[in-house]
């Protein structure tokens, strides 16, 4: 009786171990978003012109590469105000992803790295826990060069903190950037 | 807190001398989730599959009741879908449970009591990306901390010639992310063991 007590208790747990989930996420999960396939960086100088730069990615983040990436080009000694937009385009559709990323904003930072120029980037707009997101940011340029920026969208879920860095969570968008310092 | 437990662990140390203390090994499945107000995880969090070591050391206090503690290494965390995939928020844990244990005549028991857990380390398995995957940091200015009280609860049956099963939830009572999202590790494991006479 006991050994076949034993039995039935030893075959539950079998049954058990052989159980596993599926990794489909919920349909109605208000914290995904749509593919990001087009960005569009607009950079407005303080007391002068506003330029847009833009780079399209029909297949979003990996696979090929961009199909349109924008040289960023903007002026030495000068401040400017630069604002992320980012958009979704499928079936010749555009839809403007920016609003639903801001409202997940806990868990998701924009990073701006850049190499073989001189300028100083600064967030400047913080998540409901005060973290940094930026959508909105300054940059002060000095002298002249040329070089590139890693551009990147990391979702964090879970460990986004004060100052986390470039490689905390899974990238959404993660492009490096050409940049000219004139 | 420290000091009630240290006095508690001396006594039923001591009392273990006069006692028929045994010991065991275990080893079994775990069912790791996450108590989170984390968005992702409230939608997305599936449970994580992993596994248990461990020692059992059993201290009758009397005919029915006896104390129980032991050393497990398991597996906790979640598993986050996540479009088509799974990101994998593993942790490998220490285990100390401190838990009162009854067990009837014919071998059923059941207990509990509190846990003592140490997260050893600690990493995001970016399915989809292998390069992504992600070191936690540890500290109380980063990812998680490493200490993790929290509770037991534990049923199971042990056979007279001392191989048992037991199936255990551990509930935390810490929440181990300093930011301002909320981290709580559950288990539940199911073990066979078998008890040294």
């Amino acid at each position: 009786m006991k050994q076949i007590k034993l039995g039935a208790i030893c075959a539950a747990f079998m049954i058990l171990l052989g159980s596993c989930s599926k990794e489909v996420s919920n349909p109605n999960d208000e914290n995904e978003h749509e593919a990001i396939n087009k960005i569009e960086l607009v950079f407005a100088e303080t007391g002068g012109a506003t330029t847009n730069f833009v780079i399209e990615d029909p297949d979003g983040d990996g696979g090929n590469p961009p199909s349109r990436i924008d040289t960023i080009k903007i002026n030495s000694n000068k401040q400017y105000n630069v604002t992320v937009k980012i958009y979704n385009i499928a079936n010749g559709v555009v839809k403007d992803v920016s609003a639903t990323v801001l409202t997940q904003a806990t868990s998701h930072e924009f990073y701006f790295i850049p190499s073989g120029v001189s300028v100083t980037i600064q967030k400047t707009d913080k998540d409901k826990n005060g973290y940094p997101i930026g959508f909105l940011s300054t940059w002060q340029t000095s002298s002249t060069g040329n070089g590139s920026l890693l551009f990147k969208l990391m979702h964090k879920t879970a460990l986004k903190g004060p100052n986390d860095g470039p490689n905390v969570g899974h990238s959404d968008i993660q492009l490096n950037l050409p940049i000219i310092i004139k | 807190m420290k000091k009630s437990i240290i006095f508690l662990l001396s006594i039923l140390i001591s009392s273990a001398t006069f006692a028929q203390v045994s010991f065991g090994v275990k080893a079994g499945y775990n069912a790791a989730s996450v108590k989170s107000n984390d968005a992702d995880i409230t939608a997305d969090g599936q449970t994580l599959s992993g596994f248990h070591i461990g020692t059992v050391l059993n201290v009758p206090m009397n005919k029915k009741f006896s104390f129980q503690t032991g050393l497990n290494l398991g597996t906790k965390g979640v598993n986050v879908a996540h479009d088509g995939h799974g990101d994998k928020y593993k942790f490998t844990a220490i285990d100390i449970p401190l838990n009162v244990v009854v067990t009837s005549k014919k071998g059923l028991f059941a207990g509990t009591g509190l846990n003592l857990g140490y997260n050893l380390s600690g990493k995001l398995d970016a399915h989809d990306d292998p390069t992504e995957n992600y070191d936690f940091e540890f500290g109380s200015d980063k990812n998680f901390t490493r200490a993790d009280l929290g509770l037991n609860f534990l049923v199971g049956y042990q056979t007279k010639s001392g191989i048992f099963v037991s199936a255990n939830s551990l509930v935390s009572l810490t929440d181990i992310a300093p930011s301002a999202t909320s981290w709580k590790n559950n288990v539940i494991g199911l073990s066979i063991g078998y008890t040294l006479k």
